[in-house]
């Protein structure tokens, strides 16, 4: 095997079709990448709480469900695996409700093996991407867990920039309370500085804007 | 606060209204590339609806293709100023026609994001020979645009 190319890729490929997924395998392993096949939506879900984070090459049209409905099964799960869809020519309503939910991108069938080892490689780029963007949410989540609601509600007052003295008549209590408030949750986040539980929140998807 | 067109406007005041579709290849950086499209979109929709101007924008990454929909003197200007502007190269108009009845309910950002699909379709329009006309592939993009606004709310 030749230097840079990374071993154990896997793509997963769902169709229906036999022919396809064999010779998607005959032709990727060129590429250094190992397909697992899956002749079903139901069979890829099956298997899905044991599968990797990989890319998926996703057929639209197959029997039970179809490819925009697992692609949306799969957003309601907030499994974010870079998914890449394949239809017929032409299928306009299909591309952009696969692209609204999510596909990186559409595959037009018949298409050049050029253009998916393109796809291919910008799948698995992106998720390495997606990968260090869901270590660092899950590392700011579970900060967050270790307060208790009191202390969430002063953090989420003291980083929307108001003073002690200001959250403290928000929610009725002491500015000495917020203080201790205040020394505890920067101790439970083991935060430094204000802009440590700023990138904290940042990273867990908190959003600060007022809802008001 | 984007305000929509008031559709009523065209009958009262009966003009010559045009579509237009272009494609053009972008000069933003990937690294500036969200912001500038930010701005554009920004301009727009301050702009647009003084000028009764409908339609929609995309963006690949490599590629824009937007469609304008309003009085032909002003879509024309505006086309004047698109082709001057340095975020734009190699513009290419694919479609120009008459309108009776406006195919877009007010001027909107269609998709941003990267796309090798679309991209791959309209360089199809930016390399097909000036004197040919690539009618179905300018249809296909028109309507590419109008399944993106009409799927988005």
């Amino acid at each position: 095997m030749p230097p840079n190319i990374p071993a154990n890729r896997y793509l997963y490929v769902i169709d229906d079709d036999i022919d396809v997924r064999k010779s998607l395998n005959l032709v990727l392993v060129t590429s250094h990448i190992t397909t697992w096949p899956f002749a079903s939506p139901t069979d890829f879900l099956a298997q899905l709480d044991t599968l990797k984070p990989a890319p998926v090459l996703l057929d639209f049209r197959m029997p039970d469900l179809d490819g925009l409905q697992l692609l949306r099964i799969l957003r309601e799960r907030e499994i974010f695996w870079p998914v890449i869809m394949m239809s017929a020519h032409g299928q306009i309503p299909i591309a952009v409700r696969a692209m609204q939910l999510g596909a990186i991108d559409f595959l037009e069938k018949p298409y050049q093996i050029e253009d998916l080892e393109r796809l291919l490689e910008s799948s698995f780029n992106m998720l390495d991407e997606i990968r260090l963007e869901a270590e660092s949410r899950n590392e700011a989540k579970s900060k967050l867990e270790k307060l208790t609601p009191r202390e969430r509600e002063v953090l989420l007052l003291l980083a929307r920039g108001f003073p002690n003295k200001v959250v403290a008549d928000d929610l009725g209590i002491s500015p000495r309370t917020i203080e201790v408030h205040r020394r505890q949750l920067y101790e439970k986040m083991g935060a430094k500085s204000s802009v440590e539980l700023l990138a904290t929140l940042h990273a867990a998807g908190v959003d600060l804007k007022m809802s008001e | 606060m984007i305000s929509s067109f008031d559709a009523s406007y065209d009958e009262k005041y009966p003009m010559q209204l045009i579509s237009l579709l272009y494609v053009s290849e972008s000069a933003l950086s990937s690294t500036t590339e969200r912001q500038s499209v930010d701005d554009i979109v920004a301009t727009a929709n301050r702009r647009n609806p003084a000028m009764n101007v409908t339609g929609a924008l995309l963006f690949t990454g490599s590629h824009f293709a937007q469609i304008l929909e309003g009085e032909k003197e002003i879509v024309e200007v505006l086309l004047s100023e698109i082709t001057a502007d340095s975020r734009h190269r190699n513009l290419r108009v694919v479609d120009q026609h008459p309108l009776h009845h406006r195919k877009f309910p007010e001027w909107s950002m269609a998709y941003f994001g990267p796309s090798i699909f679309i991209s791959r379709h309209v360089n199809s329009l930016l390399q097909s020979p000036v004197q040919t006309s690539n009618q179905g592939e300018g249809e296909w993009l028109s309507a590419l645009l109008r399944e993106f606004i009409a799927t988005s709310k």
